[in-house]
């Protein structure tokens, strides 16, 4: 997660104009669920050879450089390498071509082990296809229209949404007060990168404590101010920000839907 | 706009943060409450917007008693309150939704909401910045922000709870401008501030202490006469009337007036 101050930058958001930034923030959602889905059931090469292609169609209809998509799995090099080791070895097979021990290569191995890797692959880099062309609040809002229906059951579907903006909203603030807290403890001789565990582990207390009251404060504080805006819960509010259902948003998600189908009928 | 009759708050473990607060404000004047720290100002503005309910004694909002406003909303549209910290009170993740905030919790429709916003935005100087980030705004701004939020929701009086004593020069300078502007146009505003030089630009002055009106509302040039009674309640005179007077000119607000004063002061000396 990338927090900068100054500007509205955490997760991956890209700021560009293009078709799938337009889009409805529910539609992406429901239409990347339905991906996801899709990727998890393909079980050969040349069905994630199209699942490749569509999703580099998809990058470039979003203008989201191929190296941005692949950053996201730069992170999990030693998932990807630890999960492909194990399927690659541990995954009992007729046509064995090397035997050691516990350890014993396959060919049915190697084609688990290939297929997991490109499913791994693919869903890290192409679930980004929502974050970096919805931005958090956008999502916030659309996940609040899409749960509303739960309100019915009493789930606080509002409340859940309006944390996720204020938790938001406090992040810089909170990063600020960290790092201030950080430099107060160092003025007086608090280290965070040498001595032993327990000596660094009370540094990290010293800086816990003080930021987790500030924010209990700040909460309060904000409850007040919250509350002196008239707030008095989700009953009867309306949001400056209108959520436009269009004619594309429906047939982005018809064609999504109609692929993630074809991937799933790959399956059998 | 707000009538105070005895009023009386006490915590729950019984201590008396007011002890009979009688005092009015009417419409259109800008009212400094004044007093050290635990004096009950911010309990007494905290009443003014229905946030606290008293324990005894009655407050009267525009006309009305508190327990009448039985729609809480009503009370919040009619008064407007800006907090000590910024960063604290801003809940949008940019300018426009924080002005917004207050607005959606209403009900209105978008376009009415815009309107306002447009107009709160450019009554605060802030109009063109509405897609900004409040995080990269200054201290000055945040505030002017924090105000702008309370005036879209077209309030008939404003509270300041202390809302320049976290901001620099320049962010007080700022929002004291704003505030003077609004009250040209008839907004009435009760402003609890430590800063003595800001009370110079209000009507009056109430000097508060031990949750009890010490030193009745009056305008700040007679306020700042009463040098024995401010010191016994630890109010410091702002630093021009405290030149003036070891310089012996009385009840000088402002550098121009001190300065015409020692002028006048010259030339009889030299008659």
């Amino acid at each position: 997660m990338a927090a900068k101050k100054g500007g509205i930058r955490f997760g991956s958001y890209y700021p560009v104009d293009s078709f799938v930034h337009r889009l409805d923030p529910r539609a992406k959602i429901l239409a990347m669920l339905a991906f996801m889905v899709g990727i998890f059931m393909v079980n050969k090469f040349s069905v994630f050879a199209v699942v490749y292609l569509a999703g580099f169609v998809m990058l470039k209809t979003a203008r989201i450089p191929l190296s941005k998509a692949l950053r996201s799995v730069r992170g999990l090099v030693i998932l990807l390498l630890f999960t492909s080791l194990i399927n690659m070895f541990f995954t009992p097979g007729e046509q064995v071509l090397w035997e050691a021990g516990l350890l014993r290569l396959t060919v049915e191995g190697l084609e688990r082990s290939g297929l997991m890797l490109l499913r791994l692959v693919a869903l890290v880099s192409f679930s980004g296809l929502l974050t970096f062309t919805t931005t958090p609040i956008e999502l916030s809002d659309a996940l609040e229209s899409l749960l509303s229906p739960l309100r019915r059951f009493g789930v606080p579907v509002h409340e859940f949404a309006m944390m996720m903006t204020i938790a938001l909203r406090f992040i810089p603030v909170l990063l600020e007060e960290a790092d201030k807290i950080v430099k107060a403890q160092r003025s007086r001789g608090g280290d965070f990168r040498s001595g032993s565990l327990r000596r660094r582990l009370n540094s990290i207390i010293a800086v816990v404590v003080p930021l987790l009251y500030n924010a209990l404060k700040r909460a309060d504080d904000l409850a007040i101010a919250m509350e002196a805006r008239a707030y008095v819960g989700g009953e009867g509010r309306v949001s400056l920000r209108e959520l436009r259902w269009r004619a594309m948003d429906t047939l982005a998600l018809v064609v999504m839907l109609i692929f993630a189908v074809c991937l799933c009928v790959s399956h059998f | 706009m707000f009538r105070l009759e005895n009023l009386v708050y006490e915590y729950a473990d019984g201590r008396r943060a007011l002890d009979g607060v009688s005092l009015q404000v009417p419409k259109g004047q800008w009212l400094a409450v004044l007093g050290a720290n635990g004096s009950g100002k911010s309990t007494l503005a905290r009443h003014l917007n229905g946030l606290l309910q008293p324990t005894a004694g009655r407050v009267l909002v525009a006309g009305r008693p508190l327990e009448e406003y039985t729609d809480i909303q009503q009370l919040r549209r009619l008064v407007g309150i800006v907090f000590q910290n910024p960063d604290n009170q801003i809940v949008g993740n940019s300018v426009e939704e924080d002005v917004a905030f207050g607005l959606e919790n209403l009900g209105l429709p978008r376009p009415e909401m815009r309107r306002r916003i447009g107009e709160a935005l450019q009554m605060v100087g802030l109009a063109g910045r509405e897609k900004v980030d409040p995080a990269a705004l200054s201290g000055g701004q945040k505030q002017r922000l924090a105000i702008a939020g309370a005036l879209a929701m077209q309030p008939q009086a404003l509270l300041l709870d202390e809302a320049t004593s976290m901001l620099d020069p320049v962010g007080v300078a700022e929002v004291l401008e704003v505030l003077r502007r609004l009250h040209q146009q008839g907004l009435t505003i009760v402003m609890i501030t430590h800063n003595m030089s800001e009370v110079l630009f209000c009507d009056q002055a109430v000097v508060l202490a031990e949750g009890r009106v010490q030193l009745p509302p009056q305008p700040p040039m007679e306020l700042f006469a009463r040098t024995a009674e401010l010191a016994r309640w630890h109010i410091e005179l702002p630093p021009v009337t405290q030149l003036g007077l070891l310089l012996g000119v009385e009840g000088c607000l402002s550098l121009p007036q001190l300065v015409e004063a020692m002028k006048s002061k010259t030339a009889t000396v030299q008659r």
